[in-house]
């Protein structure tokens, strides 16, 4: 009796796989295939090329085992990068967020001219992120930019500044343009969060006598908590990622002063021709972000069900 | 009882002070607008503007706030 109660699961087991060979798989199959070429097999190349001796010329003298690593944590410019990268991504997405639920709170009320609002705010989406880091680099130039012109008018500053040629100052424009340029998508998802939530729970709050703060910080913003997990996660991800604007606005100088992990491996790479050590910086880079996001996603609650 | 114990003017007064209040909020709300989508324009204005500005003009110190293509001079 025992064998043919043992028996028993494992023949349904085996009908089961069966049934998934001959069902669900034929489907997701081409689905899995994407999954592995473009996600899987890049992070492998990445991880491989991060152990091998990578000549100037790009010609591969063999393994290097551990010795990229080693060279990585020896660069001198690695410390200041990734706690500026983290000063970066911290900034960044906390400004976004905290403007952008003022803006999509903006965008839910009714006023004339909101459709040219909602329009004009997609801009900076839309356009090309290289487009904007030019424009705003022009604007600050110290001898031709517009906004030395129109502080010096304001009498806020006596003397042009050169605003990208030092840390001090361009590091603060870089988070302004990388703000910009990450508010149109932000607002955009806690707007149509706050177009999720029904009018009946406001007008069940004006009923029972709760002023707007209240409402707003104990129907709104409890009831947007998906919208800006998603929002804050898509975002860190795209900051910590970001190239574009720091390339395009200071090229991660002054010297090294302004780079990020992402600056200093591209650096690493087509400066220094360390093919091999931007690669195990790479994968540093890899492993920073994904604890990022599940710190995020532990901290946040995110999918925890509720009690 | 109350609502109708009250004076017809009094009513009035109460009605003309919600639509003042509403539409003092609705200015508001559009000003604020118009000037956020300003600013979120304004870089892209610009560079269109540099776009068709004579080089002379683009490279002038101190920068020119409105470029004559904007200011409708030729000279």
């Amino acid at each position: 009796m025992a064998i043919l109660d043992s028996a028993k699961p494992r023949k349904r087991e085996k009908s089961l796989w069966k049934r998934f060979l001959a069902g669900p798989l034929p489907w997701i199959t081409p689905m899995l295939l994407l999954i592995f070429g473009i996600v899987l097999w890049p992070v492998y190349e990445m991880v491989r090329t991060s152990t091998l001796d990578i000549g100037g010329s790009g010609a591969v003298r063999g393994s290097a085992g551990f010795a990229n690593y080693l060279e990585l944590f020896e660069n001198p410019n690695l410390a200041g990068a990734v706690s500026r990268t983290f000063f970066w991504v911290v900034s960044v997405v906390a400004i976004t967020i905290f403007i952008s639920l003022f803006l999509a709170q903006l965008l839910n009320a009714k006023f004339p001219g909101r459709r040219f609002v909602r329009y004009a705010l997609i801009v900076p989406w839309a356009a090309s992120v290289i487009m904007t880091a030019t424009s705003f680099r022009w604007m600050l130039d110290g001898y031709y930019g517009i906004i030395n012109r129109i502080l010096g008018d304001l009498g806020l500053i006596e003397e042009p500044i050169e605003w990208l040629g030092n840390a001090d100052t361009s590091f603060p424009w870089l988070i302004v343009v990388a703000v910009f340029v990450s508010l149109p998508f932000t607002t955009f998802v806690i707007l149509a969060g706050l177009q999720t939530i029904p009018t009946e729970v406001y007008e069940a709050a004006r009923v029972d006598g709760s002023t707007s703060r209240k409402t707003y910080f104990s129907i709104t913003l409890p009831l947007l908590r998906n919208s800006l997990f998603i929002a804050s996660v898509i975002n860190l991800i795209n900051v910590f990622n970001q190239f574009p604007i720091i390339w395009v606005m200071t090229g991660g100088g002054p010297g090294y002063t302004t780079d990020t992990t992402t600056t200093l491996m591209y650096k690493l790479a087509f400066r220094s021709q360390d093919i091999g050590v931007s690669a195990s910086l790479s994968v540093v880079n890899f492993l920073i972000v994904l604890v990022f996001v599940l710190i995020y996603i532990r901290a946040s609650g995110f999918g925890r069900k509720e009690d | 009882m109350a609502i109708l114990q009250t004076k017809p003017e009094t009513r009035e007064g109460n009605r003309r002070k919600a639509n003042m209040a509403r539409n003092g909020k609705t200015a508001i709300l559009t000003t604020v607008g118009f000037a956020v989508a300003i600013m979120f324009l304004l870089p892209y204005i610009r560079m269109m503007f540099t776009a068709v500005t004579p080089a002379d003009e683009v490279y002038k110190i101190p920068a020119t706030i409105f470029h004559q293509v904007l200011s409708g001079r030729t000279s």
